[in-house]
């Protein structure tokens, strides 16, 4: 992807001071200090209570393809701040920062994500009264 | 004895407090009977004071996750405020503290998991401060504080005048049993009975079951709430532990958040043999995918 490393540096950059909103469950199985760049194609986006996954499918060395699982917050939290059940569709090719599991697993915690538009989501942003 | 405890130590804090000027709260009534739970009728909050407007849905500001700071940035373990435990307390909270720190980890020995995992609630005081939607619902008689929409967590407030049951008929909650008063504009609440051994944020700061959370909220601006919260734990605590958290109401138009609604077959998160896990697919071309 043309201007890949740039877009890398970005990602990060935003997710520098991110906090893993609170869930029912605890993220330290994902490791916060770290975030890596995951570029891919979308398998399924999965808009579930209580948390949302994106699937991504990445290509690694030789084209063979991994699939990465990506938690995101609830479907509520989520529409708050912009997203909508069909933001990410299958076959969307998109760049995805997270921050990895601990334990060197195929998944991590959802940081941002840069969309076929080229709009970038992330964040804990919601609307407040004017 | 404990109440005889509770009520020297929350004594002298007010005493304290007062003598200072430092308290946040300004005087309690219903502190001053700390020792003695029984009933006390706050006929007198209950004349026609108009009741304030906390219409629309709140935000917590700041951090999301950490009961005491709108601090984002002070999240980590010892970056961070925390209760003035006394040095049993602090033992206590920094070995667990490291356990909780592997509680998604299938390879420890001892991992702790987060309460608000294990019951999927949060319960009291942690709800003073989440990510998730907040209404404030004051009625004559019952406030409600309604912590997550629909399915979330709502609280009871009540100022019907009542007073807390006799203590052998108190049994206790995770959101414990909470009554207030109005002073002005400001809701006064005091909550005892909380389930102890609930964790107060993500790190696992637990209260005793002689704790009793303070609470004086009222809206500042009009796009401002605020919980002046003082919990007092004279089995846990050195010294009453204060903190001021405030919400941010959200545009109008949305939608109510729907609570989180665990252990369901969407959970990929659930807890097995004492650890938090993750449930990742088979990858293509391999093998099972190895137990997490």
């Amino acid at each position: 992807m043309k201007n890949s490393t740039a877009m890398a540096v970005l990602l990060a950059a935003l997710a520098i001071g991110a906090q893993p909103a609170l869930a029912h469950h605890s993220f330290a199985m994902f490791d916060q200090e770290k975030v890596i760049t995951l570029q891919g194609t979308v398998k399924e986006f999965q808009w579930t209570n209580p948390h949302s996954w994106i699937q991504l499918m990445v290509p690694g060395d030789g084209g063979k393809l991994t699939e990465w699982s990506v938690e995101m917050g609830g479907p509520g939290g989520l529409a708050r701040q912009g997203w909508k059940p069909r933001t990410l569709k299958q076959g969307d090719k998109v760049t995805i920062v997270i921050h990895p599991l601990r334990d060197g697993g195929l998944g991590g915690s959802f940081v941002s994500v840069v969309l076929p538009s080229g709009q970038t989501m992330g964040g804990d942003q919601f609307r407040v009264a004017k | 004895m404990y109440k005889c405890l509770v009520g020297a130590f929350a004594g002298a804090a007010i005493a304290a407090l007062s003598a200072t000027g430092a308290s946040a709260h300004g005087s309690d009534a219903t502190s001053e009977k700390h020792a003695a739970p029984a009933a006390r009728p706050h006929a007198a909050s209950r004349a026609r004071t108009p009741l304030p407007d906390w219409s629309g849905t709140w935000k917590v500001k700041g951090s999301m996750a950490l009961i005491s700071t709108e601090n984002d940035r002070i999240f980590q373990r010892g970056l961070r405020d925390k209760a003035p435990f006394r040095p049993e307390w602090q033992a206590r909270y920094e070995d667990e503290a490291a356990r909780a720190e592997d509680q998604g980890n299938m390879q420890s020995a001892k991992p702790l998991v987060d309460s608000n995992t294990v019951y999927c609630h949060a319960g009291m005081p942690r709800l003073v401060a989440t990510p998730f939607d907040y209404n404030f619902v004051p009625t004559r008689d019952l406030t409600f504080i309604i912590v997550g929409g629909p399915g979330g967590e709502p609280r009871f407030i009540y100022t019907d005048g009542r007073g807390f049951p006799p203590e052998d008929e108190m049994w206790p909650k995770f959101w414990g049993w909470s009554i207030g008063k109005w002073e002005g504009d400001t809701l006064v609440i005091e909550t005892r009975g909380v389930k102890p051994g609930l964790w107060l944020d993500p790190t696992p700061m637990k209260l005793s079951d002689q704790a009793i959370v303070y609470e004086r909220i009222r809206r500042v601006d009009p796009k401002t709430m605020e919980d002046r919260v003082r919990i007092v734990d004279p089995v846990a605590f050195t010294r009453p532990w204060e903190f001021v958290r405030h919400y941010e109401k959200i545009a109008p138009g949305d939608w109510a958040d729907e609570h989180e609604v665990c252990g369901g077959p969407e959970d990929r998160n659930p807890v097995v043999n004492g650890r938090v896990t993750i449930v990742l697919p088979k990858q293509p071309d391999a093998g099972p995918a190895p137990a997490r």
